[in-house]
């Protein structure tokens, strides 16, 4: 689909239950409309999750397919954005397990030069006492490539609630809409998850 | 600190980055952190690191996504459509298999049910061969219901044939049985102890009265013709039953046995042995065995008749009705 396709989208903001209702007729302009509007959160949660990108862009695809076989068992009693993310969470999941028996090796973090200089810079990030702008740090290539790694060597499901939390901006409720679990269930792998990435990011800081 | 302390600690922590406490502890944590600088570290750190992630750059979805769903989505839609057609004419075949397969077992099982059934409780079949019945007013006949079969009486009318038998002869090679039998008989000088021969439609009926020694080598004569004929029953009327006694299946051998006894009585016995030995044999479940019955010996006509004079063989001794029954297959 064309750049100007979306802009032009993008500028008409229709309620998701509306576009709900009028897939649910059949109506393949609000499947476009919706899929657009998704689509790079989507992909950037699966991303996150699996930590590889073409596996990212087929699941992403995948999760589209199923919203438009499932659209119609969409009862609306919860949000259209939780529901489509539960989507994607457990194919990422299910993928997630199948790799882990045919071991699939996800993105490594970055060595030589380049990755020393994201280390230190995330270092200085770190230690620096101030209060140092995030994006500043988070829009290095390498540093990017770090975290994802230390994300990746998470527990799966610590994986998701923290990316989920931290990167989606989901808020408790929705993610464990998203996830079909207790909010205390969400607090707990939250907190196991983000204790677990600092551990890691302390040992990859220290190399 | 205690692990599920650390946990706990960890859990408000984790609330506190998100501002996801209520108040109260809001309030009291933020006081903990102020006495204590580990815990602050650590919230600082938590912080930044949540920080860091909400900061990474989005990545934008691959191009034409939408188109590649709506490719595969119609391609899913083919498949499924063409597997659940074929999975469904599969499923048919499969459903009236599975029924005709049980229908057919349970046609199986209740018509041997029922075959067990008149098994056990037919006297006919319990008792041993299947025996025709002749015009009988014995109520247990009657009991048992119509003959199986139903044979004319060979007796001839004013001759005295105390004993009677029914040859029945199915072959696929019935002129050439016919013409054989006819030959024996004008050998045996006895075309003027034939009746006249009776044919309907595939059957041909001889009767014969004669002197038994006659009777014997017209018989031994059959023997060579004997492996043309499919079906070779040999029925006897027992006069104390007061029906034929039938030797299914019997062999030329067992036939001349029993035609060369001597004595009449010797000969119902013979007859009545062979009866049952050939129907045990035949549906019996092996209690006797070949051994057990009478033997099975090659026997030729006995050399003694030979030496009659011939007017003797055909009308002297001991008189004999015999119909030879010839049916084509």
């Amino acid at each position: 689909m064309g750049s100007s396709v979306e802009k032009q989208l993008e500028n008409i903001v229709i309620d998701d239950a509306v576009l709900v209702r009028q897939c649910q007729e059949g109506d393949s302009a609000a499947m476009q409309r919706l899929i657009v509007k998704y689509q790079d959160r989507i992909y950037n949660v699966i991303l996150k999750i699996c930590s590889n990108k073409d596996d990212a862009a087929e699941l992403t695809q995948e999760t589209f397919v199923k919203f438009i076989e499932k659209i119609n068992t969409f009862k609306m009693q919860s949000a259209f954005y939780t529901w489509l993310f539960r989507i994607a969470v457990n194919l990422s999941l299910n993928f997630c397990r199948r790799r882990f028996k045919i071991k699939i090796h996800s993105i490594d973090a970055p060595a030589g030069p380049e990755g020393e200089n994201a280390r230190q810079q995330l270092r200085s990030f770190f230690a620096d006492e101030k209060e140092p702008d995030p994006a500043v740090a988070a829009q290095n290539r390498e540093v990017g490539q770090i975290i994802v790694a230390a994300l990746g060597r998470l527990d799966d499901k610590q994986r998701t609630a923290v990316v989920l939390r931290d990167i989606e901006g989901m808020a408790y409720a929705e993610i464990a809409e998203s996830l079909d679990v207790e909010i205390g269930t969400v607090k707990s792998r939250i907190s196991r998850g983000r204790e677990s990435l600092r551990e890691i990011l302390k040992t990859v800081l220290k190399a | 600190m205690s692990d599920e302390s650390k946990q706990n600690i960890d859990e408000l922590l984790s609330g506190y980055v998100d501002g996801e406490l209520s108040q109260r502890k809001y309030t009291e944590l933020k006081r903990l952190m102020e006495h204590e600088p580990e815990l602050a570290e650590k919230h600082n750190l938590l912080k930044k690191q949540k920080q860091l992630l909400n900061a990474m750059p989005v990545e934008a979805a691959p191009e034409g996504l939408f188109d590649a769903v709506i490719a595969s989505q119609e391609r899913k839609f083919i498949l499924s459509e063409y597997g659940a057609a074929s999975s469904e004419a599969e499923g048919v075949k499969h459903l009236l298999f599975r029924r005709a397969l049980t229908a057919a077992v349970i046609f199986v099982l209740f018509g041997g049910l029922i075959g067990l059934i008149v098994h056990i409780v037919s006297p006919v079949q319990q008792g041993g061969p299947q025996e025709y019945v002749k015009g009988t007013d014995d109520p247990v006949v009657d009991l048992l219901g119509p003959p199986m079969k139903f044979i004319d009486d060979p007796v001839v009318a004013g001759t005295k044939t105390p004993f009677r038998a029914m040859l029945d002869l199915k072959t696929e090679h019935a002129i050439a049985m016919n013409g054989f039998i006819k030959k024996a008989i004008f050998t045996h000088d006895l075309n003027g102890f034939v009746d006249p021969r009776e044919i309907n439609g595939t059957t041909s009926t001889i009767r014969i009265t004669c002197g038994i020694d006659s009777v014997v080598d017209l018989l031994a004569d059959l023997q060579s013709e004997w492996d043309k004929c499919k079906v070779a029953n040999l029925s006897v009327y027992d006069y104390v039953l007061k029906r034929y006694i039938v030797i299914e299946n019997i062999k030329s051998e067992q036939l001349m046995k029993v035609f060369n006894e001597d004595k009449f009585y010797a000969r119902m016995q013979m007859a009545r042995d062979y009866a049952d030995f050939n129907y045990l044999n035949r549906y019996g479940s092996g209690r006797l065995v070949k051994n057990d019955g009478p033997s099975e010996d090659p026997v030729k006509p006995k050399l003694t008749h030979s030496v009659l004079d011939k007017k003797e063989r055909l009308e002297g001794g001991e008189k004999i009705s015999l119909v030879i029954t010839v049916t084509g297959l």
